[in-house]
């Protein structure tokens, strides 16, 4: 026994003594405040929809099987392709698989209904409404299509009766379900073909999630289960060989977070990340660079960089397995990084030492500590109020919601004054990319 | 019986939710006041921080975590809360505390005043730490979860938090023999 052993049980008394119970009335004040006050859907974490990157790849074509080529003469091959010129010379091309694309139109969602943003304009349209509630658009990477999730059935006998995932053309036609409901559908992510849709749905151990391969045509689905709970699926550019996700450290007996890669048929798992956990929240906000070279998350170390540097936002090489820190000014702390669409640049959110957050741009290589783009805001009681931020995909701006003043601005990265966008913010939005 | 309430509470159940919230402020007020040391601000953060788990509940996905969310929930509103008074209280001049007219016969026994003292001193995290480990007796992996910082940082800042205020009362205590012996402190 040491004298701080006795200094340690003198203090221990003390505050058991000190103490103070609640009081009667604390209560009912406070299931006053409850009862004004709304839950929030559980969507609208950021934490689960942090922004991913915008790669694109364009459609893959499937070759014709080889028995019609042989039954085809070369009469009607020379015919058809004259027809297959005509016809493909009145299609509209589909953006370059990387590097920045022309900017098409927003999608977000608001009171259950998906609606059409023209940037230039601000005017909105809706393209899904309804009865059902509808949320969440996201548009496949050549832009000709989209996701949602669609409230499921309120009636199924279940405390979570899930979430559909829907997709639909460009213009709001052609409208078709492609998975039943199924509970804690999130991070939805299209594959680089567009033929599947990487989703989480809970996990049939009831935590945490799993990841589902959903085909884009609606025939069908597939589960991979690696063993634990995972999160953030985005496939991995260019070829979408694999998904880079995030395993998570939910209940006790689970490993430490780290991110990983896994083949779509569920083989060939493999860890990326280079370093120990710090702890169970290491390894958030993962993002793959559009060259498939890079992917960034955050860390979580209250020694980084103190006061507020107790988030970093790191790069890691997935050729050599180098993991850097992006550097920040003395005290900063720096969340959740998105790659520009040409890879070379991320923006991400800085809470400075005087504890506002800043939209930040910054070199992916770490040479500097990035231009500051659009206005600060205060760090909120719920987290940060920039929130939901995208690139462009023409690389020239940032759109982000602030939550205080409930808009969404676009943020030019050359140090252009800020516009704001829309009066109300844009939840989850989406911005189409189009040939250039 | 627990998990029950947290997925009901998680649909909306304002029911369960007051079921939850009553069991929890017993347990929260007296932690939050052992942190913040005055009685409203400490019923203030407990009642941020159950307006938050009820409004943030449907995004919490292990409902077993539901006391160890909480929990956080409550230390990072009572920092919030630390913080918010320190910037409104700036400008008050912290007066230097008066010896006591009566000696207390040892100077060796460490009195309430001082521990209250010693504690005050500490930067909020630090506060937090030791009144989850030392009061609620929680183990220091849970400490450090809940906090939100590594096992080995909570165990150093702990460590540093008590020699702070073992620091802190030895120092009142040789201030107060001098005052009393007549030296100049």
């Amino acid at each position: 026994m040491t004298a701080h052993d006795g200094f340690e049980r003198t203090v221990a008394v003390w505050l058991r003594d000190d103490a103070l119970p609640a009081s009667p009335d604390q209560l009912d004040a406070l299931l006053v405040r409850t009862m004004a006050t709304r839950q929030r859907r559980w969507w609208s974490s950021p934490e689960r929809w942090l922004p991913m990157d915008t790669t694109l790849r364009p459609r893959l074509f499937s070759p014709p099987p080889i028995a019609r080529l042989v039954v085809i003469a070369v009469v009607v091959i020379a015919l058809a392709g004259l027809l297959l010129f005509a016809v493909g010379s009145r299609q509209p091309r589909l953006p370059a698989p990387f590097g920045p694309a022309r900017n098409g139109i927003m999608l977000s969602s608001a009171d259950g209904d998906i609606f059409a943003i023209d940037p230039t304009t601000a005017k909105r349209t809706a393209i899904v409404s309804g009865s059902l509630f509808e949320f969440g658009p996201l548009f496949s990477r050549d832009g000709t299509r989209f996701s949602f999730l669609r409230e499921g059935p309120k009636d199924c006998g279940k405390s979570d009766c899930g979430l559909i995932l829907v997709i639909a053309n460009a213009d709001g036609s052609d409208v078709h379900e492609v998975t039943q409901a199924l509970p804690g559908l999130d991070g939805v992510d299209w594959s680089p073909d567009g033929t599947q849709v990487a989703i989480l749905a809970a996990a049939p151990s009831g935590t945490g999630h799993v990841i589902d391969i959903v085909q884009a045509d609606g025939s069908g689905m597939r589960t991979i289960d690696i063993g634990r709970p995972v999160h953030e699926p985005s496939w991995l550019p260019p070829d979408g060989k694999e998904i880079i996700f995030r395993g998570e450290d939910l209940v006790a007996g689970d490993p430490p977070p780290a991110i990983f890669a896994v083949r779509p048929d569920g083989t060939g798992l493999r860890q990326i990340s280079t370093r120990p956990a710090v702890d169970a929240n290491d390894y958030q906000g993962v993002a793959v660079s559009p060259d498939g070279q890079y992917v960034t998350y955050q860390d979580t170390n209250f020694d980084a960089n103190p006061p507020n540097g107790f988030f970093q936002v790191h790069v890691l090489s997935l050729r050599t397995g180098e993991d850097r820190v992006l550097p920040q000014p003395k005290g900063a702390a720096a969340m959740a990084g998105v790659f520009s669409p040409d890879g070379s640049k991320i923006a991400y959110l800085r809470i400075g030492s005087n504890g506002l957050l800043q939209m930040v741009v910054a070199p992916v290589d770490g040479t500097g500590l990035g231009i500051a783009i659009g206005p600060q805001a205060r760090f909120g009681s719920e987290g940060p109020t920039i929130n939901n931020y995208l690139w462009s995909p023409d690389g020239t701006a940032v759109i982000a919601n602030y939550d205080v003043e409930k808009v969404a601005r676009l943020l030019p990265i050359d140090g252009s004054p800020a516009t704001v966008l829309a009066h109300g913010e844009l939840a989850l939005p989406a911005y189409q990319r189009l040939a250039p | 019986m627990q998990r029950d309430l947290v997925e009901r509470a998680r649909q909306g159940d304002h029911d369960a939710f007051a079921e939850l919230a009553g069991a929890a402020i017993s347990q929260l007020t007296p932690v939050a006041y052992l942190i913040l040391r005055d009685p409203e601000q400490a019923q203030d953060a407990v009642q941020n921080a159950l307006v938050r788990v009820w409004r943030d509940l449907p995004t919490l996905r292990d409902p077993d975590r539901f006391d160890a969310w909480t929990r956080r929930l409550l230390v990072r509103s009572c920092i919030d809360e630390a913080r918010r008074l320190r910037r409104h209280r700036f400008d008050v001049r912290i007066d230097a505390i008066a010896p006591p007219t009566v000696a207390d016969g040892s100077a060796a026994i460490v009195d309430r005043d001082q521990l209250e003292r010693a504690f005050a001193k500490l930067e909020p995290e630090a506060r937090a730490l030791i009144v989850l480990h030392h009061y609620l007796d929680l183990p220091l992996p849970d400490v450090a979860a809940t906090i939100g910082i590594p096992l080995g940082t909570a165990k150093s800042r702990l460590h540093r938090g008590l020699r702070e205020m073992h620091a802190a009362i030895d120092a009142d205590t040789r201030v107060r023999t001098d005052l009393r012996e007549g030296r100049p402190a």
